[in-house]
């Protein structure tokens, strides 16, 4: 129980995360770099502070109180104890990556036993990806095992294959994210698509129970060639389930608070022939698809 | 059509409330033996029975007759003068003197009708004389005025072609009611003359369990089905709107759910049939607490909370096993307390066997301050408490605490003082209430006025608390400021209070971010629980003036809003006169980490020991009610409830529903809003509430 992890946050009560009430750790760090991320905090393996201009008074307290003497408000990745020294009274700045043991995470997860237990939930890992901390990912786990806590893996999958079969060994869920066709992922997302084809079958052949996850991107998997590639790809290597996640525009915040531009600035949310006429293509071709929103 | 009824009742009716003008006739009226005109219980009847000579009034679309249009007639203004002069001189029961806020034992009614209670008046008048005999008298004459009440209505619906109104009415003049539809037209018209009375928040007790036994004997013989019941109840509910012709709304609490008087699960389909009207009427009046004990189903629970997700903010869920615990612990009989129901908002009430409620507020967090200033109020300068020692002396948390708690001993006994004295300043004999005795266990037997020893148990006085989140987030903020961190000395803080942090602001800053109730930090959580235990060891020494209870409560409506208006800048952030807490909710916005930690929180104080009740809102996005995430919420319920929380209100109102309609009003005059303990147009709410209703952190389920 002493591995350290960076996470960002660690979701209380959460109802989306998976089956019942969850707790979702979300890790920092992501070997994938998909220009729609929702959490784009927790893409870096560093600490990052968001800084929320439109709340921010000017009071000048943030540098002030910050015991490293940094020039606050800044925003962006900086190099910092992550001290939380940087009171802010009108919540415009908030530090993402605070480092803690398996230990910690597990007294925060094991407070809401009661919740899990009257509604089947249990733990998400989630991030960033959380396999970067796969030990943290394992010790966590083995903890909710031995307190009868329902452990689900959210990840996009590009890990080590011995990585990834032994945090698989350990979980009894996962999300599965799908996010291109297989062509696109290298130049748009990065990673290696093999080693994520690689990890989805082995889910599928060890008859684990899986949900494969596809984001609909304007552009991207919500071009109806695209999904069409993309749901008959996943078909001919045997998914069996997905959960389609229409694209919204609520990450923008984020990214002006961590002084980047956002690619999809201006998009709205989905509307409903397009989610229809997408849900269709995937239904084709696996006819367990839903629609998570 | 239940539709064609509501636009009835937007209807005004032309003229002047002339209740005073009946009472006033009835007051005056000459009594054969006593020509000294004092208020004689006598009296009090034949006032009782002019009321009950208002006007029926049936509306077209009327299933279920009973109406208040009655008591609005032309009325001169050299009448009205009379009428208001003679009353005063006769002078009535209040709020303080226990006149309204009752559940009455309609159980007892529906088996007896009118025709059994005055047998049993006429009974227990033969084992009575004088004064108890004088007393019976008077009560017989109000249920004889009563049944021409009803006779008159069931001419009423004759004359305006509802020949089955007239009669269900006719059926139940004097005869116990047979039917679904008699008990319930009984019960509402019964209800109806407590409104013409004049009384307010009239409870109708656990409805779904006094009418079962008719509803599931019409089922069974096929006379009635599910949904003409439904039609039933919806148009009776309906009219509870009535009352906003005279410019506010009635509180008319309804119990459903629950346990039985001997333990069992007591969810039966009339509570489901009565869920379902009140979503349909849809309307703030009927105040409807769901009762959950660990024996209900969860598919009740989904069932609240799929119409709480309506928007309605109905029903209030409350948790059988603490406020069963709670009247016990009060010295209630299990069984007895196991059939409770609420009065008002959230007023947890021996139903029918206990004089009519009342109660004030206590305003906790001004005792912390008058506790760090040595008794002075930091607005004013004023001395108010008593001299405690400077916080130069105190040197640890139980110093603040020894302080903090002779200042609140010494304002509840201000407090017990002014309400003891007020509620016993009036010669009982001259302010007998006859007819609401006739629906309060054991009167008719004692031949005893309700405020007077013929309730079975002593009147119950309800302080109200306020600011519990303020005071324990207060508190802590000095613990973990002054004693523990050390960023200030006791007398810095002070020096910031006194100045609003104004100068301080880093400091307050840093008391803004320290850990607040609401996280499940044991730490400061403890604070909280010694809020609930000091106030209630400190109450319970006291005593009503029948010998009944202070019992304690945490559920301050929107009076958080203007108590903090009387209350300095206190150290847990919070500046000058902002609103304190809201009722027994944590603090706006300082639940961090989510609604679990949240309730985590809230279940550790004792609230077997807040008999009054509490309220604690919580406020999901409309998200959390679809479908397929009601099981969750459902769960959120149990869990809570298991840990020994009492009560929970749940609203789903988007934050962006809310921000556009404090923009635009117009668009939105239907939306209702959970408001702590009653629920109210969100546009009718003031600015200031809109905007606390806001503060509220919107839970994203």
């Amino acid at each position: 129980m002493k591995a350290e992890a960076l996470v960002s946050d660690i979701q209380r009560c959460s109802f989306d995360d998976g089956p019942g009430i969850r707790t979702t750790v979300f890790f920092k760090g992501c070997n994938l770099h998909c220009p729609w991320c929702h959490n784009p905090e927790t893409i870096p393996r560093s600490r990052v502070l968001l800084y929320a201009q439109d709340r921010c008074v000017h009071c000048g307290i943030c540098a002030i109180k910050c015991p490293e003497k940094l020039e606050l408000p800044l925003r962006g990745e900086v190099s910092c104890s992550g001290c939380r020294g940087c009171v802010c009274p009108e919540g415009a700045l908030r530090v993402s990556g605070r480092t803690m043991t398996a230990e910690q995470i597990c007294d925060v997860i094991i407070q809401d036993r009661d919740f899990y237990a009257s509604s089947g939930g249990g733990v998400t890992l989630s991030g960033g990806e959380p396999l970067l901390q796969w030990e943290t990912c394992l010790q966590i786990a083995d903890f909710c095992h031995k307190n009868g806590i329902h452990v689900l893996l959210d990840t996009a999958g590009c890990a080590d294959a011995a990585v990834f079969d032994s945090v698989a060994e350990a979980v009894d869920e996962f999300y599965f994210d799908f996010k291109l066709p297989p062509e696109l992922y290298g130049s748009v997302c990065g990673g290696n698509f093999e080693l994520i084809r690689r990890n989805l079958e082995r889910l599928i052949s060890g008859g684990r129970n899986y949900t494969l996850r596809v984001p609909l991107i304007p552009g991207y998997s919500a071009e109806p060639e695209n999904a069409r590639v993309m749901a008959e790809y996943a078909a001919k290597i045997g998914v069996k389930k997905v959960h389609l996640l229409p694209f919204n525009p609520l990450a923008q915040s984020k990214y002006s608070q961590m002084g980047k531009s956002y690619k999809f600035k201006g998009e709205s949310f989905m509307d409903k022939s397009q989610l229809e006429a997408l849900h269709a293509i995937w239904q084709e071709q696996i006819a367990d698809t839903s629609v998570k929103e | 059509m239940l539709s064609e009824l509501k636009k009835e009742l937007t209807v005004h009716p032309q003229g002047t409330l002339i209740r005073n003008v009946l009472l006033a006739k009835g007051y005056t009226q000459p009594l054969e033996d006593n020509s000294c005109p004092v208020a004689t219980p006598m009296r009090r009847a034949n006032a009782f029975a002019s009321l009950m000579t208002a006007e029926p009034h049936v509306y077209k679309n009327d299933l279920i007759a009973g109406s208040i249009y009655g008591l609005v007639q032309p009325s001169s203004a050299d009448e009205q003068e009379w009428a208001n002069r003679v009353c005063a001189l006769y002078g009535s029961r209040s709020w303080p003197t226990n006149f309204d806020h009752y559940a009455p034992d309609y159980r007892r009614l529906v088996t007896d009708g009118i025709a059994g209670t005055i047998a049993r008046i006429d009974a227990s008048a033969q084992k009575h004389q004088g004064r108890e005999a004088e007393f019976l008298a008077a009560m017989r004459k109000c249920m004889e005025a009563f049944s021409g009440y009803i006779a008159g209505y069931a001419e009423a619906a004759e004359k305006a072609g509802l020949s089955d109104v007239a009669q269900t009415c006719r059926a139940v003049v004097s005869a116990p009611p047979k039917t679904f539809r008699q008990a319930l037209q009984l019960v509402w018209l019964t209800h109806n003359a407590f409104v013409i009375e004049g009384r307010f928040a009239m409870a109708l007790g656990r409805l779904d369990q006094y009418l079962y036994p008719f509803y599931r004997d019409d089922i069974k013989s096929g006379a009635l089905t599910r949904e003409y019941a439904l039609e039933l109840v919806s148009h009776t509910l309906i009219k509870i709107g009535e009352f906003r012709f005279f410019g506010f709304d009635d509180t008319v609490n309804i119990a459903i759910g629950g346990v039985d008087r001997e333990g069992n699960d007591a969810v039966n389909e009339l509570s489901r049939v009565i869920l379902e009207a009140v979503r349909l009427c849809n309307i703030p009046g009927p105040n409807l607490s769901a009762r959950i004990s660990s024996k209900t189903d969860k598919s009740f629970i989904r069932d609240c909370l799929r119409v709480i997700g309506t928007g309605i903010g109905y029903p209030a869920l409350m948790n059988d096993e603490v406020n069963v615990a709670s009247l016990v612990r009060r010295g209630v009989p299990l069984e007895e307390a196991r059939d409770y129901s609420m009065v008002g908002c959230i007023e947890n009430f021996v139903t029918g066997a206990q004089p009519p409620w009342c109660d004030g507020r206590f305003n906790t967090p001004k005792y912390l301050e008058l506790a760090l200033n040595e008794g002075t109020c930091m607005q004013t300068g004023r001395h108010m408490g008593i001299n405690t020692v400077p916080v130069s002396q105190m040197k640890s948390m139980s110093d603040v605490l020894d302080a903090f708690r002779q200042q609140m001993e010494y304002g509840a006994l201000d407090y017990v003082t002014w309400f003891n004295n007020e509620n016993s300043r009036y010669n009982p004999w001259h302010y007998t209430q006859p007819f609401i005795s006739c629906f309060c266990r054991d009167c008719i037997d004692r031949g005893l006025n309700i405020n007077d020893g013929g309730a079975l148990y002593p009147s119950v006085h309800g302080v109200g608390l306020m600011g519990i989140a303020t005071v324990a987030d207060s508190l802590y903020a000095i613990e973990y400021a002054v004693f523990e961190k050390k960023l200030c000395t006791l007398e810095q803080l002070v020096e910031a209070l006194k100045a609003d942090y104004v100068g301080f602001e880093p400091l307050r800053a840093e008391l803004l971010s320290a850990p607040k109730y609401g996280n499940n930090i044991p730490q400061v959580d403890k604070y909280a629980q010694w809020f609930v235990t000091s106030q209630y060891d400190i109450f319970s020494k006291y005593h009503t003036p029948d010998g009944g209870w202070y019992s304690i409560g945490i559920a301050s409506n929107v009076a958080n809003i203007p108590a903090g208006t009387e209350v300095a800048a206190t150290p847990d952030g919070r500046r000058n006169k902002e609103p304190l807490s809201d009722a027994a909710s944590i603090m706006h916005g300082m639940d961090k980490n989510g609604p679990s930690a949240a309730l985590l929180s809230l279940s550790k104080p004792d609230y077997t020991k807040s008999a009054l009740g509490t309220v604690v809102n919580q406020k999901y996005s409309p998200n959390a009610f679809r479908e397929d995430k009601l099981d969750k919420l459902a769960s959120m319920v149990q869990v809570y409830f298991s840990k020994g929380g009492q009560e929970l209100q749940i609203n789903a109102v988007s934050r962006e529903v809310l921000q556009d309609a404090m923009e635009h009003p117009e668009n939105y005059s239907s939306l209702i809003v959970r408001v702590s303990g009653f629920s109210a147009y969100y546009t009718c709410l003031s600015r200031d509430v809109q905007k606390d209703i806001l503060r509220r952190t919107e839970h994203e389920g």
